[in-house]
């Protein structure tokens, strides 16, 4: 017994020499952590304990053509939250709540929507604060440090609505746009428009400021400001009294204008209805009004001037004569003979007038918009001379305009046919798309630009906004002697066929009308055609060409050829006045 | 009363050290005295039960054992079958985890259980009995689940294994058994961020944020520290909340940064003292059951301690206990002074 009670009193040893043991190892540990490798961690705690505050740099302002400010940084408060120098996150929303007069939920909301903002960074929970709530707010900073009251430019369109769709708005760069272009989380960037085109011009620098704070959290000493820089300002093509004149034309109306200049192609207008206000768009927050215009049924965020494909109607007449001219098909002053219809592969094609035009040359054709004159024309070229002629015109591809999210439209051939729809071309479609039916469809600017090519005996300008890009001439190889029977054809359509409305007293104006059937798969009460107009003026020395849309507008010279006139007689009545 | 004049006072001079250390750490950490009042009130009680237990005769409470361990397990049941509502249970003003009481009422039941085999080294029999008495509270801890708590229950197994031995084949079984456990456990019960814990501590780069960043920040604030520390104003580690669990779990580090290398050395040296003098105990005693009694309630606090330091610095991975006597909270406190308290009533109560 004694023995044994010796043996159990003995292990105590055991326990003592592990005890030791295991504490002499931790004090070895503790030595080379504190000791040996102290630099390294004292520069970590350093890190730990330094806060870096992003100083946001004002954006470029964006101008017109004459220098009148479309977009402009203006100085206003925000408050920022930087959570990870926060005791009670609760107690602070609630206290802060009722000075911003909202509720916690949404504050609470607000911040979890914004992870991805490192623990130490500010996430904006208010912005545009009166000076009220900034003296309030600052007032709580002693008992809340994390609360942050930050001067910031913010975004500012004095001109509201009008050509939203040209200058786009801004926003908080999405988790995406922080990948691809290395901005901050919570950084604003260019959503749309040239606000995008341009983002890294118009953006500037954030600066920051390195602040290391005391065991407390409060600010020490500043240890490195970095100053902003300030985002260049961009001078657009655009004019802004013509866009509102455009804009005003076109009214409550969806459609698109566009103005641009054939020889330069510089856009002088472009006009998307309906639109939208930047200004709210570029809030931060989601407002009532925000709501209504993403989840509007009429889609005031589509830019339909470029983005918008339509069916074009006869205006694509004008290329089909180009092409029979160039190809040699018919003879200008060749005359053919409508008699209302035209029978083809076992169908009667009809023409628009049922009495039919009688005899009728290439001019004529064109200012009678007769279909049977374009269906003999197509027939004779076939498709495949008719797609080689009309694909030189900016169909079917991207104009290149400085814009992003353009669409490239349809110009419709035997091979787009078989590898979009995986049939083959029948030729009866060659008859329908002589008078622009069937699958082709162009966006306005293309209606446009297609305008400019003819306009200039055969090139076209690259399109653009930005003021300092030089020329960008795109020939179309076609000859100019092609084009001069189609401008006369298109002087008669103003002169005295279906553009008259769009004629401008000492002006020669050159215009085709086009009505575009909508075929309407949902029931709908709106079963009126698109209503078209294209011109371009003076006829010999062209400054101007215009389109017009008028979605559902009817005829194209019941609708849209007298807001063309009316925006025309504008353009070139100012002048006049200039001039003299 | 008679009997406190007995007890070991260098013992609970050492352990009072360490707790008012414990003080200054909560102090450094949370700098507020709503924390540091809290603390003061609950080492006074703790110290009530040091007090309360030093003068109870031991050889009462190995007879009450069969009855305090049957109503832990009472206790312990439902708070597993909860599975993680709450381990604690309501005493008053105060909330107290019955766990903790575990780490003294296990070793006296153990006593109890044991005192008629008692010889070298230990069999099968003998095994499994104190296996399943560690192992039921153990597990139903474990369920709770607390698995922190849980593993400083292993530290009983381990005693009894340092001081009798086992049978060679019995050895070689429990290592390839517990292998297999491990396994079992893995795969089958332990949840997702327990299993972090285990893999960022092999792999700390994997997961700079998450698991591994305890211990990252806890590395940090001891580095910093230095060789003298850097004084309440400079401490931005843990006032900054870059240090999780500062004032409990992780109170080492906050004294690290704050008292540097010296003070990480005295604190040592205080828990070194402190352990001598409760392992030491034993050469006093003239009963087997004492001796026994002694070495397991020293093995829990000792097992702790060094366990919880070995997280602290890096070197286990993150299991989440509290360091006895210098962690803020009152159970842990509240336990380690009750086994204090027993320890000295065998020293009080030795000559009767």
């Amino acid at each position: 017994m004694r023995e044994r009670l010796e043996r159990l009193k003995a292990s105590r040893i055991k326990f003592m020499l592990l005890v030791g043991g295991a504490l002499v190892v931790v004090l070895a540990r503790c030595f080379q952590l504190q000791i040996i490798q102290y630099e390294r961690f004292y520069r970590l705690a350093e890190r730990n304990r330094t806060l870096r505050f992003p100083r946001r740099a004002p954006r470029g302002k964006i101008l017109d053509r004459k220098g009148r400010v479309l977009a402009e940084a203006r100085a206003t408060f925000s408050l920022s939250i930087v959570r990870g120098l926060s005791e009670d996150l609760r107690k602070t929303l609630r206290t802060i709540a009722p000075i911003l007069k909202t509720r916690v939920e949404i504050l609470e909301e607000r911040l979890s929507e914004q992870r991805d903002v490192p623990e130490l960074q500010p996430v904006v929970v208010a912005e545009n604060l009166s000076i009220s709530q900034v003296s309030r707010l600052e007032a709580l900073r002693d008992e809340f440090p994390e609360i942050l009251v930050e001067a910031e430019p913010s975004r500012y369109y004095p001109f509201g609505k009008l050509a939203a769709h040209v200058l786009g708005y801004v926003g908080e760069a999405s988790r995406k746009e922080v990948e691809a272009w290395g901005v901050r989380p919570g950084e604003v960037v260019g959503k749309k428009g040239v606000e995008r085109r341009y983002d890294s011009l118009l953006r500037g620098k954030e600066g920051y400021e390195e602040v290391l704070r005391d065991s407390l959290g409060n600010p020490i000493r500043v240890l490195r400001e970095v100053a902003p820089v300030s985002g260049r300002s961009l001078s657009l093509t655009l004019d802004v009294e013509l866009q509102r004149l455009a804009a005003q034309a076109l009214g409550k109306r969806k459609g698109a204008v566009i103005v641009l200049s054939p020889r330069s192609g510089e856009v002088l207008a472009m006009v998307s209805s309906p639109s939208f206000d930047p200004n709210l768009m570029s809030s931060r927050f989601s407002s009532k009004e925000k709501l209504m215009i993403m989840r509007s049924r009429e889609k005031p965020l589509f830019t339909r001037a470029i983005q918008g494909t339509y069916p074009i109607g006869s205006i694509f007449k004008l290329a089909v004569a180009v092409a029979a001219l160039t190809k040699g098909v018919v003879r200008p002053r060749e005359k053919l003979f409508c008699p209302g219809f035209f029978p083809f592969g076992g169908r009667l094609f009809r023409c628009w007038r049922a009495g039919g035009h009688g005899w009728e040359d290439l001019p004529h054709a064109i200012k009678d918009s007769c279909n049977v004159y374009f269906y003999k024309v197509g027939e004779r070229l076939g498709i495949e001379g008719m797609v080689e002629v009309v694909s030189r015109f900016p169909f079917g591809r991207r104009t290149g305009i400085d814009l992003p999210g353009e669409s490239p439209g349809i110009l419709p051939s035997p091979a787009w046919k078989k590898r979009h729809l995986g049939v083959d071309w029948y030729p009866g479609e060659t008859i329908s798309l002589s008078i622009g039916q069937g699958y082709l469809v162009a966006t306005p600017l293309q209606v446009a630009l297609f305008t400019a090519a003819i306009a200039n005996r055969g090139w076209y300008p690259v399109p653009h906004l930005r003021a300092d890009l030089p020329v960008n001439k795109v020939s179309t190889g076609l000859p100019p002697e092609a084009f001069q029977w189609v401008i006369r054809g298109m002087r008669l359509v103003v002169e005295e066929g279906t553009g008259r409305a769009a004629s401008v007293p000492g002006v020669e104006v050159c215009g085709k009308t086009g009505t575009a059937q909508v075929v309407k798969l949902e029931r709908s009460k709106e079963i009126k055609p698109h209503s078209l107009f294209t011109a371009f003026a003076p006829c010999d020395n062209p400054e101007i060409v215009i389109f017009v849309l008028v979605e559902h507008g009817g005829a194209g010279g019941q609708t849209a050829a007298p807001l063309a006139g009316k925006i025309l007689r504008r353009i070139f009545g100012e002048k006049a006045a200039g001039d003299r | 009363m008679r009997r406190l004049r007995e007890i070991d006072k260098g013992m609970l001079l050492w352990a009072l050290s360490l707790s008012f250390v414990g003080l200054a750490g909560i102090w450094l950490s949370r700098g507020s005295s709503r924390y540091l009042v809290g603390q003061l009130l609950r080492l006074i009680l703790a110290l009530a039960g040091f007090f309360i237990f030093s003068s109870l005769n031991y050889r009462k409470l190995l007879r009450l054992s069969p009855w305090l361990y049957a109503g832990l397990l009472l206790i312990l049941f439902p708070l597993a079958l909860r599975g993680g509502v709450s381990s604690w249970l309501k005493l008053g003003a105060f909330w107290f985890q019955p766990s903790e009481a575990g780490k003294f009422i296990v070793p006296l039941f153990l006593v109890k259980l044991l005192r008629t085999r008692l010889d070298f080294p230990m069999g099968f029999t003998r095994f499994v009995i104190s296996g399943a008495a560690v192992g039921l509270p153990m597990a139903l801890v474990a369920l709770q689940p607390d698995l922190g708590t849980a593993f400083v229950y292993l530290s009983f197994i381990f005693a009894l294994y340092l001081i009798f031995g086992i049978e060679r084949w019995l050895r070689n079984l429990l290592i390839i058994g517990g292998i297999f456990l491990f396994a079992l456990a893995w795969f089958f019960f332990l949840e997702n961020y327990q299993k972090k814990r285990i893999t960022s501590f092999l792999h700390p780069s994997e997961d700079p944020r998450g698991a591994a960043y305890q211990v990252y920040q806890s590395k940090i604030s001891i580095g910093s520290g230095g060789l003298a520390g850097k004084g309440w104003r400079e401490m931005t580690q843990a006032k900054l909340k870059f240090l999780p669990a500062a004032h409990t779990d992780f109170i080492f580090s906050v004294i690290a940064e704050g008292f540097g290398f010296l003070g990480v050395t005295a604190v040592l040296l205080l828990y070194l003292i402190l352990f001598y003098r409760i392992f030491s105990a034993v050469s006093y005693l003239a009963e087997e059951d004492a001796v026994l009694l002694v070495l397991l309630l020293g093995s829990w606090i000792a097992f702790q301690t060094v366990f919880n330091l070995l997280i602290a610095v890096g070197l286990f991975p993150v299991t989440g206990f509290p360091l006895p006597l210098l962690s803020y909270g009152g159970s842990n406190l509240l336990a380690t002074y009750i086994s204090l308290g027993i320890i000295n009533s065998t020293l009080a109560w030795r000559w009767e």
